[in-house]
């Protein structure tokens, strides 16, 4: 039974319920479904985001009480000169295109070996959840104690291979430091990854493998012409949400080097933190946040407007 | 590919060895660094530190981990409570995570299947906006997060973590689902409309035990979720009545005087629990994946 | 319903059916019921206004001794009660901050020193002068302890220890290498470093805590103070940049020591302060700048594998004669809004104070069972203090210290943190040679007047 809601007729898919003469819109069906989660997020979550952007209006530093009023955008427009949220903001970049395209190599690598059949698939399949099991703190501890410089399994490992004659500090040295502060991070996200490729790989359908092998396609082309296209959906919610949270990432950067050295991986989240929290100026660290919020947003809706002329999905 | 010409038996199956040697990479990537705190866990103090490394412990021993149960003993050195908190840390963190998951799942089934079943207007917006509390960094509302849940008399509770989690989880959770139930074919559900079934009975009996996959995957995302949170964790609990996992972890980070022994081995319970679960479902969870990333 | 029923189970993708879902559905359920009882009895945490305990929180440094003195006071003053919570320390600050935002701060506080003038500031400390004992306490302890305590002409706190940074070198070690006294300047340092260097005993003999942290180098300030040297005058003007300051010579020192001699253990860059004692006592290091206290742990045989081996100098200076470091002072504030006031005074007057025996005697008590500084003038006289100073410390060098040192005074400026970050994060590039030390006096000079004038 169709029932036109408003300007927008949409049509009433099947599956929608019979019901007796109080006959609710589509519409309206949804947002009612959807009201719990939304309650819940909107009481717990919307004062504080409206807060926090409120907040970031003012000049608001607890150390200076007296001096707090409202600057509308004073902060925001106060970016421009701050050096240590420009050098923040560029060591953010080059740590979430790291991330990024580590993640997205090293999962399409597992999650393709998994979608092969070979003995000890299974195990190997457990062991890609290890990594998530454990907590950002965790994480950055154990690699502290990897990659230490007098005691590191990382310096006993390449020593015994022969790679190196004698113990490196490895996060002593900038490019080391930010990229094993890299790898640490991509470590302990991969299995997400892989699970959400892992499921797109296994949602192909077989015929069409079938066909490729029937028309001897390369390895190469069956992978352009067969897999990808199926890959596009999957791999946009892996680079939504590995920007999200390689951008916000915190716990495992700042167990491992603080920011260090110098300021080669103080990233704008660790930025942020330091600053609601040590220096409690809470206007400017409010600004920082809606800063990464605005970014994320515009590269996610990027992501999804760059990958739509591939194929059409929603988000 | 295959190579023309060549007779069978010489055909060199370069695919299959790419395959083992690709394989032996990825499981050594993913499981070292683990085993090395796994190791040390077993270790006694001298030898964790000890250069070069041993990597299989040449004298093993249950020391670390019966530290946590007598904590007291352990406690010689320096008067810190990680050891002793680590108990129960983990009972509060297995907690709010099954919690947070339970909670998560009940939420998200309903806003999953408007987005799944139905055509709504707005709807693109509406999931952006969820996905868009997620693009908040937590520093920016952990201050107004703690006031609300101070003016609510929540602090030190279950109940902020749990309510907290909910909010983070919420919007993965749903995209997750809505992708399942996608796949969930409408015949069963024109069988439950001719068999005068009620949309609740529907859902219990028919449509949910179909996706179990689905829920299982988000059940098990949104745990993974809240038990690996820190920040919330921090500044919401104060004492060993709700203090999680993470929480604890990082006390032994900043500990004077930490034995890098007991470390790990707070390192490697604080992974168990999860690592078990995951372990346990891990055909569903990649199953409830997969039926839901169909293109469109 | 059969229907249903088949076009269910007749589905591939089934893999539960009703009856397993209900029962996972169950045993989740049995979980957080559990859970939930479990959180009715969680801690409220609320204010304590009503019942007039005294909420006291501090950073957890032997939180079982603190209760041990805090059991000792309500013993003597039957009709208080005190709820104490430790905090762990690398999130003290944080916490505290956010507790009072919410309205929901502790009575009696720890307060580190660089901490003061902001909690004053912010309006989460009131001023503790008038109140009975506290003119006996001032005019008990030593003139810069009494100082720091002190902001804008009001005091704030009664004080729980205070110390002073040494020289810290493992004798044993500097005799293998041939060295029977510790060094009086820097480059006697370095050559003394070499020396060990050569004789194979260690690759790098000189390690610092040299990871960015929330919390001050203070090996950093040592090294300067050490020398006669300052980062900022009276008015808190940066003068690290102006001749005269001694600061380039330091940095100048220490990027000569990393990377021409190497003594200095470029892996520094990794290391917190927590994980220098355990490196100082297994004996990875023959020499670091540390506070006196640390040696009655690095010389506790029960603690560590070099004990009775350790001393502690003078911190070695430029010219070989100036002598200087920094101390610190950490104390007991009460906070502006607390319901409790008078006894929350008690408390604090008992801890940081006199007992009813007019003694201070928790300061001496944390000095005989920890070795932590005590600010009582009288106290250095007294013999049981003596004799347990003469098992790990030399009382000559111990009290020197104490005579030499000078706080920082740059804590009373609202930037003080943010510098201090910023200082952190240029010395590290000087000791990863990415900077010289003249561009990063610069640096230091350019970032404090930036926070200077962004704060005015």
């Amino acid at each position: 039974m169709a029932t036109t809601t408003t300007t927008t007729a949409t049509r009433i898919v099947a599956g929608g319920k019979q019901r007796g003469p109080r006959q609710l819109g589509d519409t309206a069906r949804a947002y009612l479904l959807n009201a719990p989660a939304l309650t819940v997020i909107l009481l717990l979550v919307a004062y504080p985001i409206g807060y926090s952007f409120w907040v970031s209006l003012h000049r608001d530093n607890l150390k200076q009480p007296a001096a707090k009023r409202f600057i509308g955008l004073g902060n925001y427009t106060s970016l421009i000169h701050d050096d240590a949220f420009l050098k923040s903001l560029k060591v953010s970049a080059l740590f979430v295109v790291v991330v990024l395209s580590l993640t997205v190599v090293l999962s399409l690598a597992l999650a393709l070996l998994l979608n092969e059949s070979f003995m000890g698939r299974g195990v190997l399949r457990s062991l890609v959840l290890l990594p998530w099991a454990m907590p950002g703190v965790v994480n950055g501890l154990m690699w502290r104690t990897v990659f230490d410089a007098k005691t590191g399994a990382l310096n006993g490992f390449l020593t015994s291979l022969g790679v190196i004659d004698s113990y490196q500090a490895w996060l002593s040295s900038s490019t080391g430091a930010f990229l094993l502060t890299a790898l640490a991070q991509v470590w302990n996200t991969l299995p997400f990854a892989v699970i959400i490729l892992l499921a797109g790989l296994a949602a192909t359908p077989s015929e069409l493998y079938d066909a490729a092998k029937v028309d001897r396609a390369g390895v190469f082309q069956r992978f352009r012409q067969v897999t990808l296209p199926w890959l596009l959906h999957p791999l946009l919610i892996v680079l939504i949400l590995e920007t999200m949270n390689s951008f916000r990432a915190f716990d495992t950067i700042y167990v491992l080097t603080g920011g260090g050295p110098g300021d080669a991986t103080d990233t704008i989240a660790l930025l942020d933190v330091r600053t609601v929290l040590t220096y409690t100026d809470f206007g400017l660290g409010s600004a920082y946040a809606w800063v990464i919020t605005a970014i994320t947003l515009v590269v996610s809706v990027g992501y999804v407007s760059l990958l739509y002329r591939k194929g059409s999905f929603e988000v | 590919m295959t190579q023309v010409g060549v007779p069978l038996r010489y055909r060199i199956p370069w695919r299959k060895f790419v395959i083992y040697l690709l394989a032996v990479f990825f499981a050594l990537f993913l499981v070292l660094p683990f085993y090395w705190i796994f190791s040390m866990s077993f270790k006694h103090e001298v030898d964790a530190n000890a250069v070069p490394p041993q990597w299989i412990p040449m004298d093993p021993t249950l020391q670390a981990y019966l530290s946590f149960v007598h904590p007291d003993e352990a406690q010689q050195l320096v008067g810190s409570r990680a050891v002793a908190d680590t108990p129960f840390a983990l009972g509060n963190s297995l907690v709010v995570a099954t919690l947070t998951a339970l909670l998560n799942l009940i939420l998200a089934v309903f806003a999953a299947y408007s987005f799944s079943r139905i055509r709504f207007r707005g709807s693109q917006v509406l999931m952006m906006v969820y996905l868009l509390t997620r693009m908040v960094p937590g520093i920016a509302i952990i201050i107004p997060f703690y006031l609300l849940m101070r003016a609510l008399g929540l602090l030190d509770t279950y109940f902020a973590l749990i309510l907290s989690y909910t909010t983070f989880a919420l919007p993965v959770t749903i995209w997750i689902l809505k992708d399942f139930f996608r796949t969930v074919p409408r015949e069963l559900e024109d069988a439950a409309r001719v068999d005068r079934c009620g949309w609740f009975r529907m859902m219990w009996t028919v449509f949910l035990p179909i996706s179990a996959p689905g829920l299982v995957a988000a059940a098990v995302f949104s745990f993974m979720t809240a038990w690996n949170e820190f920040m919330f964790a921090l500044f919401l609990t104060s004492t060993r009545a709700s203090q999680t996992i993470p929480v604890i972890a990082a006390n032994f980070a900043t500990d004077l005087n930490t034995q890098y022994t007991v470390m790990a081995a707070s390192g490697v319970l604080a992974v168990l629990p999860p690592l078990i679960l995951v372990l346990i479902f891990q055909r569903l969870i990649v199953q409830g994946m997969a039926a839901g990333s169909v293109k469109g | 319903m059969s229907r249903l029923n088949r076009a269910a189970t007749a589905y591939p993708g089934a893999a539960l059916n009703r009856r397993q879902l209900l029962r996972l559905a169950s045993l989740g359920l049995a979980l957080p019921a559990a859970g939930t009882l479990l959180a009715a009895c969680g801690d409220d945490g609320g204010s304590t206004a009503t019942d007039g305990t005294v909420k006291f929180e501090g950073w957890d440094f032997e939180p079982k001794l603190v209760q041990q003195n805090i059991d000792r006071f309500t013993g003597l003053n039957s009709d208080i009660k005190v709820a104490y919570t430790p905090i762990t320390s690398a999130q003290y600050v944080q916490k505290i901050v956010a507790e009072f935002t919410a309205g929901n701060g502790p009575d009696a506080l720890y307060v580190y020193d660089d901490v003061l003038t902001g909690w004053v500031e912010a309006g989460y400390l009131q001023p503790i002068d008038g109140l009975p004992g506290v003119d006996d306490v001032y005019n008990a302890i030593y003139a810069s302890n009494a100082a720091t305590m002190s902001y804008k002409g009001k005091r704030y706190g009664l004080p729980y220890y205070t110390d002073s940074q040494g020289l810290v070198y493992n004798a044993e070690i500097l005799s293998k290498a041939g060295i029977t006294a510790p060094p009086k300047s820097l480059d006697e340092w370095e050559q003394q470093a070499v020396k060990i260097k050569n004789a194979g005993l260690m690759q790098y003999p000189i390690g610092f805590y040299a990871q960015r942290q929330d919390t001050w180098w203070a090996w950093l300030w040592a090294l300067v103070f050490g020398s006669g040297g300052a980062l900022f005058d009276d008015q808190l003007n940066p003068v690290m940049n102006t001749a005269g300051s001694k600061v380039k010579d330091v940095l100048a020192w220490l990027q000569h020591a990393t990377f021409t001699s190497k003594v200095i253990d470029p892996a520094s860059l990794q290391i917190v302060s927590a994980a220098i004692d355990p490196a100082m006592m297994e004996g990875r290091y023959a020499y670091t700048i540390g506070a006196r206290y640390s040696l009655s742990m690095y010389n506790d045989a029960a603690k560590s594998k070099s004990a009775g081996k350790m001393k502690m100098g003078m911190v070695p200076s430029l010219d070989g004669t100036t002598l200087g470091t920094v101390s610190h002072t950490r104390m007991y504030c009460l906070a502006k809004d607390t319901k409790v006031k008078d006894s929350a005074h008690k408390l604090i007057s008992y801890l940081g104070g006199f007992d009813n025996e007019k003694k201070p005697y928790t300061a001496k008590f944390w000095f005989m069972q920890e070795g932590l500084g005590f600010t009582f003038k009288a106290l250095a006289q007294d013999a049981e203090v003596q004799a347990k100073l003469g098992k790990f410390i030399d009382p000559a060098v111990y009290a020197k210290l104490a005579d030499v040192a000078k706080a920082r005074n740059v804590i009373a400026a609202p930037w003080y943190h943010e510098y201090e970050t910023e200082q952190q994060k240029v010395v590290q590039e000087v000791l990863s040679n990415q900077t010289t030390p003249d561009a990063a006096a610069v640096a230091l000079e350019k970032a404090a007047n930036t926070l200077k004038s962004k704060y005015q």
